[in-house]
């Protein structure tokens, strides 16, 4: 990609759960988590986001604010998409929005299935579905 | 597109099983639950009326179904196939992007009830002052 990239480094908050959402980022290298806090504000870890996954989209798709944390858990390289350079390629480029589908649905499964964890530890769900994370690593944007 | 019609409270599909395809309502209200069993204990994902779409996940991942869906009310659905998703990914994506607004809203919704479900049972494991 001919983007520019931004580097992070371990420990950096890249935004905050609340804040205004204006860009989107796919990962070059390196691990962020992705933190929820409950209204305690204690902070969980959620999930890990590697190399060509992406994050800050959903805001940018329905124009509500961050609905996680994103800390830097290695020093992390990503590209940055602002609002316009996105607003774009959800426009005119298949492939994104192909891709952008593909990611949402997978982080929609691991939402749900962290809900069924989270709400009937006594139910034996036979889930043994594979996770979908590896998406990107495979079929990453070029 | 095919339509099909459901009575009230037919199952439509059921978490585990494949999917072989998403459906647009026509006409009615649909129940998306976690849980196999609508008579027995399950959560509530979302109530679903004229023109929304569901069960596109499965045909998306292609896995198996994450929830459960019945009608809760007499209903006609038109039948997205693979065929016709796959079609729109291979030669026009940006069709779909309306789905995007869909995912994010779904996603949304979960995260929340997924942050109650946690608060709840912090509140249980920590018991705080009274709410």
């Amino acid at each position: 990609m001919d983007h520019e990239l931004t580097t992070f480094y371990k420990g950096d908050y890249i935004f905050l759960e609340g804040q205004q959402s204006n860009c989107a980022y796919i990962i070059d290298s390196g691990l962020v988590g992705v933190y929820r806090e409950d209204s305690h504000g204690n902070r969980s870890l959620v999930r890990k986001l590697g190399k060509n996954e992406m994050f800050g989209e959903m805001g940018l798709i329905d124009k509500y604010p961050r609905s996680a944390t994103i800390i830097a858990l290695q020093d992390t390289k990503c590209v940055v998409i602002d609002r316009s350079r996105f607003n774009y390629l959800t426009k005119f480029n298949p492939h994104f929005v192909t891709c952008l589908i593909k990611s949402l649905t997978e982080k929609l499964r691991t939402t749900i299935t962290n809900l069924k964890k989270a709400g009937s530890q006594k139910k034996n769900n036979p889930s043994n579905r594979t996770s979908l994370s590896d998406f990107f690593l495979k079929k990453g944007e070029e | 597109m095919k339509k099909v019609h459901y009575n009230k409270y037919d199952l439509i599909f059921t978490e585990g099983m494949p999917g072989d395809c998403a459906y647009m309502i026509d006409e009615g209200r649909i129940a998306i639950i976690s849980g196999k069993d609508i008579h027995d204990k399950h959560k509530v994902l979302a109530i679903l009326h004229k023109d929304a779409i569901f069960g596109e996940m499965a045909l998306i991942d292609e896995e198996v179904r994450s929830a459960t869906a019945f009608a809760l009310e007499d209903c006609t659905l038109s039948v997205i196939t693979p065929k016709t998703l796959h079609y729109l990914f291979e030669k026009d994506a940006l069709s779909l992007s309306p789905l995007l607004e869909i995912l994010v809203q779904r996603l949304r919704q979960s995260t929340k009830l997924l942050r109650d479900e946690i608060k709840a049972s912090n509140n249980l494991a920590i018991p705080s002052g009274r709410d």
